[in-house]
């Protein structure tokens, strides 16, 4: 039972925070850390981004070795969409938790299609509008048939 | 006149907890998610964006209580 689960391949996507304590400069050898750990579980990269600094909407803490607590206001946000089979996922999952320099990561079954609109929402806009256009031009097009078709009648008459 | 849900004008199929511009239209001043009844999206999307918001708020994309 259980080998017929280690085989079942999912379209997985870890979002992760890295500390903003890290320097700005170390932040891609931490993110290229967090994805080392995926493609050496076997995994297939599908989409990612790179991590970006940002303000946190509450302050984080998390307890230091020593006991006392680090407090963070600002992160580097950034996730992977990978493929890999259950079997491996809960190892990636554990191996990416005590990177130190991750402050929270977040595991979720996706689906492979591009779920995040964030940058293409001004695509979207522009389609919107295009239909309105194809509206401005149809209506030329049918005042030029009622003229004729006004035209035909007084000519009729 | 019943309002249509906004998930299903736009064609988004899944709700990514990434958006949080989107997510953002659907929560109150206080952060709070509003009901149904004032947005007019579907049951189906209503889940959706319940999950997507916890998992926003989570990793602190969004807040659990706005001032």
């Amino acid at each position: 039972m259980n080998e017929i689960h280690d085989d079942r391949i999912s379209i997985y996507e870890i979002g992760y925070l890295i500390a903003a304590s890290i320097p700005e400069e170390h932040v891609p050898a931490e993110a290229e850390k967090v994805k080392k750990v995926i493609t050496d579980a076997g995994a297939t990269v599908i989409t990612e981004e790179a991590p970006h600094r940002q303000d946190l909407a509450y302050t984080m803490r998390r307890k230091t070795l020593a006991g006392a607590y680090d407090s963070y206001d600002e992160a580097y946000f950034g996730w992977i969409k990978f493929e890999l089979g259950s079997g491996s996922i809960e190892a990636v999952k554990k191996a990416i938790e005590i990177i130190p320099s991750i402050l929270r990561m977040l595991l979720i079954v996706t689906v492979r299609e591009s779920t995040y609109l964030g940058k293409r929402a001004p695509a979207v806009a522009v389609r919107l509008s295009a239909p309105a256009d194809e509206k401005k031009e149809a209506v030329p097009a049918t005042i030029e048939e009622m003229d004729k078709s006004i035209d035909e009648m007084v000519k009729e008459v | 006149m019943k309002k249509q849900c906004y998930f299903s004008q736009h064609n988004i199929k899944f709700i990514d907890y990434k958006d949080t511009d989107i997510l953002k239209k659907f929560l109150n001043p206080h952060g709070r998610i509003l009901s149904r009844k004032r947005t007019g999206i579907s049951a189906k999307y209503q889940r959706q964006l319940g999950v997507a918001v916890k998992r926003a708020r989570f990793l602190a994309l969004l807040p659990y209580v706005a001032s």
